[in-house]
């Protein structure tokens, strides 16, 4: 399965990226919104992991821009009250909101996975 | 007694009857004359005289016949009222004869005299008995009239006194209109007079009140006119829903306002006058007491009006005498004292007038009153019956010095909030990054590439991580208004953990509780924060062997767990700012200052206080107050 993984910070990307292949999943990483749609044209992405506040773009413009269905899991260091949570709470592809800190690498990694899924 | 003979006889009887001492008379006209007095009783007469009188046949005046033969029938000659046939040569028999018929008609005269005069007397006396009879009963009536009279009039002068008492009494009260109508009915009732009875007054040109009153129940009207309209255009009709019988009304005199009693007349032409002659003898007096009670009325309504005025300022207000004695007070019962109040005493505790008293100064004055009250002040004189009194009120400053700083917190307090809200965000990417980075590193599939040293190494580097995760995530909640889950549970449950998680800094020192079980509503997260930032600060600041009391006390309302220790306790900069943020004695590093700012947030949040003693001298006390809850 192809999966896009969008966040700014590169040891947050890596780290999540890593621990996907290990368990057999095809990884792409973006650390901006812009870079992100244009993964997300150019190959087929099948899950989408993506963090909100970037550079560039943020990640709710790339959904709002990008309309193909498939699952995406957010990540996020605000909580609800703080993000639109209008944007995706009408948006039927976002299947959670993972906050920030992750309790444990292997955990968050299972949890995507299951998400994406 | 009289007797009439013929002439031709008169000498033969002359001497006898003159002897017998009756008057005779030859006379003819003696006979029949009208007047009793002049006419005879007796005619001596023969027949022949008869036929010269033919009338005398058949009178009945008594007669004597003078005849030779005295044995003539009576009836034969067709004679009336004969007494005696007598000759007229008048012989001893005929003599006798004669004497005794005349003694006969004397005695009858007599008697007739007799009993006319009794006629008559009893004729005088029966009159005389009328005419006193008619006397007394004319005085009678005339003494029944006038004791009629007499009560009428009592009985009026009763009803006046007793309208006068009314007055005097009950004019003062304030709803003496009402009680003065029903009243004045009760007078008319009697009479059946009356149909209803009112009273008017113009408020204004073009406004006036009447109430009216029917023997039932009392109405009140406001009318867009004028007393003359409503009277002119019978306007009164509208008011009574049905047209209105003959309406009589006085003015009222001596009355301060335009004003006047109507009545309305059952029967008009029959009740008139009384109705008019009662209200002419009441209408002056009543219009003096009622003039009297509208002042009275007024002057109550300006003294409610200023007296409610004074009591809504909001701010504190009195008036006070020369001498600074309370005279009126808006914070006061000046009834409730039994001293005299001084101004300066009572508000600001002094003994003397304040010096930057109000009074006398061109400006109001700015300055602090009892219990560091601060208030501007304004005052103005007056005189009032020769004294000079003074009033005074005062703004409350205190209250907008608080809201000010209030304000100027919370300002800061929300840009802190955003503040803290946005580096804790930018914090936690980079590490999340680390943590998770370095977790990767420790996963099963590297480890076995690294030197062991190096994993044990990147095991403290993720503690740091970690730690530095705790303090980011404590910097938030002090932003974030978390959603707060209340549920019931006890005080005693939430420290036992909470000393749990101190074990160790209270190693040194020991602590007492004493505590039950008592349900309340909380927030164990939340409390067990407080508690936590609460012991750990008494730990922190208590030397060696410190002890730590808790305990509980109840009230009516609530519970009130106590945390104190016996260390050094607080300094004077800190307990007047103890409630601040960033406000911490501990040096740099070792504490956000959030401790007790946080805590007592989250006792808010719980809908608790949390207390603390600023007033010891020595070591801290901290008191928790939670509302009992009513368990069903």
């Amino acid at each position: 399965m192809n999966i896009l993984i969008v966040d700014d910070e590169a040891l947050i990307r890596k780290a999540l990226s890593r621990s996907l292949a290990t368990l057999g999943y095809n990884v792409y990483e973006a650390e901006n919104g812009m870079q992100a749609l244009n993964i997300l044209m150019e190959k087929n992405i099948e899950g989408l992991v993506l963090d909100i506040v970037m550079p560039e773009k943020n990640g709710d413009e790339v959904l709002k821009e990008f309309q193909e269905q498939i699952p995406v899991v957010i990540i996020s260091a605000f909580t609800g009250e703080d993000l639109n949570s209008e944007l995706f709470k009408n948006d039927p592809r976002v299947k959670a909101v993972i906050k920030k800190p992750f309790i444990d690498l292997f955990s968050t990694t299972q949890e995507i996975i299951r998400l994406l899924t | 007694m009289k007797l009439f003979i013929q002439n031709k006889y008169e000498a033969g009887f002359r001497k006898k009857i003159e002897d017998l001492g009756y008057l005779l008379k030859t006379d003819e006209s003696f006979i029949f004359v009208n007047n009793e007095m002049e006419t005879a009783d007796v005619v001596i007469v023969d027949l022949e005289y008869f036929d010269k009188i033919p009338s005398l046949r058949n009178s009945r005046k008594n007669k004597i016949l003078l005849h030779s033969n005295p044995f003539i029938h009576i009836e034969a000659v067709n004679l009336n009222s004969v007494l005696a046939i007598i000759n007229p040569i008048l012989g001893k028999q005929d003599q006798y004869i004669l004497q005794k018929s005349l003694e006969k008609i004397q005695q009858e005269i007599n008697i007739s005299k007799i009993k006319n005069e009794i006629q008559a007397k009893r004729k005088v006396l029966e009159n005389l008995n009328a005419k006193l009879q008619l006397q007394s009963n004319k005085k009678l009536e005339s003494l029944v009239l006038s004791h009629e009279e007499e009560t009428k009039k009592n009985q009026n002068e009763k009803m006046l006194l007793h309208f006068l008492e009314f007055i005097r009494t009950e004019s003062l009260r304030d709803d003496f209109i009402s009680l003065l109508l029903k009243f004045l009915w009760k007078d008319f009732k009697k009479t059946g007079h009356v149909y209803q009875i009112g009273f008017c007054i113009q408020t204004s040109p073009q406004q006036s009140y009447f109430v009216n009153f029917n023997g039932e129940f009392e109405k009140i009207h406001f009318a867009n006119d004028s007393i003359q309209g409503l009277l002119e255009a019978n306007r009164l009709a509208t008011f009574f829903g049905r047209p209105v019988g003959k309406v009589i009304h006085w003015q009222l005199p001596k009355f301060s306002k335009e004003a006047i009693f109507f009545i309305e007349l059952v029967d008009p032409n029959f009740s008139e006058n009384i109705v008019r002659q009662y209200f002419k003898e009441r209408l002056t007096l009543l219009s003096l007491y009622l003039d009297r009670w509208m002042i009275e009325k007024e002057y109550k309504m300006q003294v409610d009006k200023w007296d409610k005025t004074f009591a809504a300022f909001q701010g504190l207000a009195h008036v006070i005498d020369e001498n600074y004695v309370i005279q009126k007070a808006n914070y006061l019962n000046l009834e409730k004292q039994t001293q005299p109040s001084i101004c300066y005493k009572i508000l600001a505790g002094r003994n003397a007038p304040c010096a930057s008293c109000p009074i006398g100064k061109s400006k109001p004055t700015e300055f602090y009153l009892k219990e560091n009250q601060r208030v501007k002040g304004n005052a103005s004189t007056f005189t009032m019956e020769q004294k000079n009194y003074h009033f005074v009120f005062y703004e409350d400053l205190t209250t907008v010095d608080q809201l000010k700083t209030q304000i100027i917190q919370s300002e800061r307090m929300s840009a802190l909030g955003r503040l803290g809200n946005y580096l804790s965000h930018e914090i936690n990417n980079p590490l999340t990054g680390l943590k998770s980075y370095i977790q990767w590193i420790q996963s099963d599939s590297l480890k076995h590439s690294l030197p062991s040293t190096l994993i044990k190494d990147l095991e403290e580097v993720l503690k740091a991580t970690q730690r530095s995760e705790k303090i980011v995530a404590n910097l938030l909640s002090f932003t974030q208004g978390d959603q707060v889950h209340l549920e019931l549970g006890n005080f005693k449950e939430v420290l036992d953990n909470t000393l749990t998680l101190l074990k160790t800094a209270l190693r040194k020192h020991r602590i007492f509780i004493d505590l039950k079980t008592d349900p309340i509503l909380i927030d164990r997260q939340g409390l067990q924060q407080v508690l936590f930032n609460l012991i750990k600060n008494s730990c922190q600041a208590l030397e060696k062997e410190g002890i730590i009391k808790i305990f509980q006390e109840v009230n009516m309302n609530e519970y009130i767990y106590t945390i104190e220790d016996n260390g050094p306790g607080l300094n004077q900069e800190i307990k007047d700012n103890l409630f601040l943020p960033f406000m911490t004695t501990k040096k740099e590093g070792e504490g956000t200052g959030l401790g007790l700012y946080l805590s007592r947030r989250l006792m808010e949040r719980m809908n608790a206080k949390l207390k603390i003693d600023t007033e010891r001298l020595h070591g801290f006390k901290a008191q928790l107050i939670f509302k009992k809850v009513s368990v069903p």
